[in-house]
């Protein structure tokens, strides 16, 4: 269902979603998480409006590569949460 | 999972590698082990280190999120689901297939999966090959904080989720959009600030220290109301906003948080010089509590204060735009 260039994430996204967020969480932390989150939200709608309007390869190459890095930090500041909450 | 894993756990070997020289021991090898007390402290030491390197990850990450927030041009959506799409004209399905969700969007939240295929948007059906762009242009007339029901088919069962959209961060950066100290192209201060991942001096700062956890219903019990989140630390700037471990806010300007994320989001859209109205439940009696962000000092230098285009403190209507 996954296209070609969403695969380098998917180990991280998967993670992700086998790893919802915790109930108790430090303020200043869930601020950078929540950042990276509206950030790819809003890579992901702006993917939907380019592939209907658009969908020039190279502007399509650049949103994947931006998304699958603000995916693989979110899943590396998620991951040291939960570390650090003793809950890995 | 693996490369986090083995991203992060050579980052512990690095911090563990340096705690190990920081304490090498001067005493023989047969000295009885470490007493717990010293190998506890090292852990406080591990963690600080590996927080540390998590908010530089996460603040780095948001300025390439910055770049990239630049190729966001097409504004066909003011409010986002957090899903993508596929476009295939030629596609057989009765619907929208959801190709990917974003993780921790709002249509992760409400439930929705890949695979899903949206049949419905708040009440309208989205068919055919033309369903996709459906979903799109009807998204455009809806505002951020708004409940969209989507009912999709998976597994050949109709379902339905409310989903609650969010401002997109284009939004945000519209809202601070002058170009910072640093001239054009460098990293705003007062966003990271407002996002509380910049230089520990700025808005953000004062919520160090604080921790929020979801309300339960038995802890909704226990602490005399059902709606809010628990306020289980509050900022180590005890002055600030006055909390008290244990008080269950209950609105921040109107806005109710859902949850502890949801509170985070709202806290985070604040700026310096902004008002912050908390309405919070105290030992089962509410209680009204009132405080300004202050506007910070950098070393250095004055704050770069408000910019032009910035928001007057307290002109922010309730959802525009809006931090969920």
């Amino acid at each position: 269902m996954r296209s070609a260039v969403l695969l380098p994430t998917v180990n991280a996204e998967d993670w992700l979603t086998e790893h919802p967020r915790q109930a108790l969480v430090k303020v200043p932390a869930q601020m950078a998480v929540t950042e990276l989150e509206d950030q790819i939200a809003t890579i992901d709608d702006q993917l939907n409006a380019e592939r209907l309007e658009s969908a020039q390869a190279k502007q399509l190459t650049l949103l994947q590569r931006d998304r699958a890095q603000l995916v693989e930090s979110l899943a590396q500041v998620r991951y040291a949460q939960n570390l650090i909450s003793g809950m890995p | 999972m693996l490369k986090i894993s083995s991203l992060l756990l050579a980052g512990l070997l690095v911090g563990a590698n340096a705690l190990a020289a920081d304490s090498a021991p001067s005493a023989p090898a047969t000295t009885p082990a470490t007493p717990s007390t010293d190998i506890e402290a090292q852990l406080a030491v591990a963690r600080q280190k590996l927080e540390a390197a998590a908010r530089d990850v996460a603040q780095l990450s948001s300025q390439l999120g910055q770049s990239a927030m630049a190729r966001v041009q097409i504004m066909s959506t003011r409010a986002v689901l957090g899903l993508q799409l596929q476009v295939d004209p030629s596609s057989k399905e009765q619907g929208a297939t959801i190709m990917g969700v974003s993780p921790g969007g709002p249509a992760a939240e409400a439930g929705l999966v890949t695979g899903d295929v949206i049949v419905a948007l708040n009440g309208e059906a989205t068919t055919g090959p033309n369903a996709p762009r459906q979903v799109v242009e009807r998204m455009a007339s809806v505002k951020p904080d708004s409940k969209v029901t989507v009912k999709v088919m998976r597994d050949g069962k109709l379902k339905e989720f409310q989903v609650t959209p969010r401002a997109r961060v284009a939004d945000f950066f519209r809202a601070f959009n002058d170009p910072g100290p640093g001239g054009p192209g460098a990293p705003n201060p007062r966003f990271l600030d407002a996002f509380a991942i910049g230089p520990r001096d700025g808005v953000g700062a004062m919520f160090d220290g604080m921790e929020l956890a979801d309300l339960s219903p038995g802890l909704g019990q226990y602490f005399g109301t059902g709606k809010g989140v628990l306020v289980v630390r509050v900022p180590h700037d005890g002055e600030f906003l006055k909390l008290q471990d244990g008080d269950v806010i209950q609105s921040i300007d109107g806005r109710t948080p859902e949850n502890s994320s949801h509170a985070t989001r709202i806290l985070r859209s604040y700026q310096a010089g902004e008002t912050i109205h908390l309405k919070v439940m105290r030992q089962k009696k509410p209680l009204e509590l009132v405080d300004t962000l202050p506007q910070h000092r950098r070393a250095g230098g004055p704050g770069p204060g408000p910019g032009p285009g910035a928001r007057p403190p307290g002109d922010r209507p309730p959802g525009d735009p809006d931090p969920q």
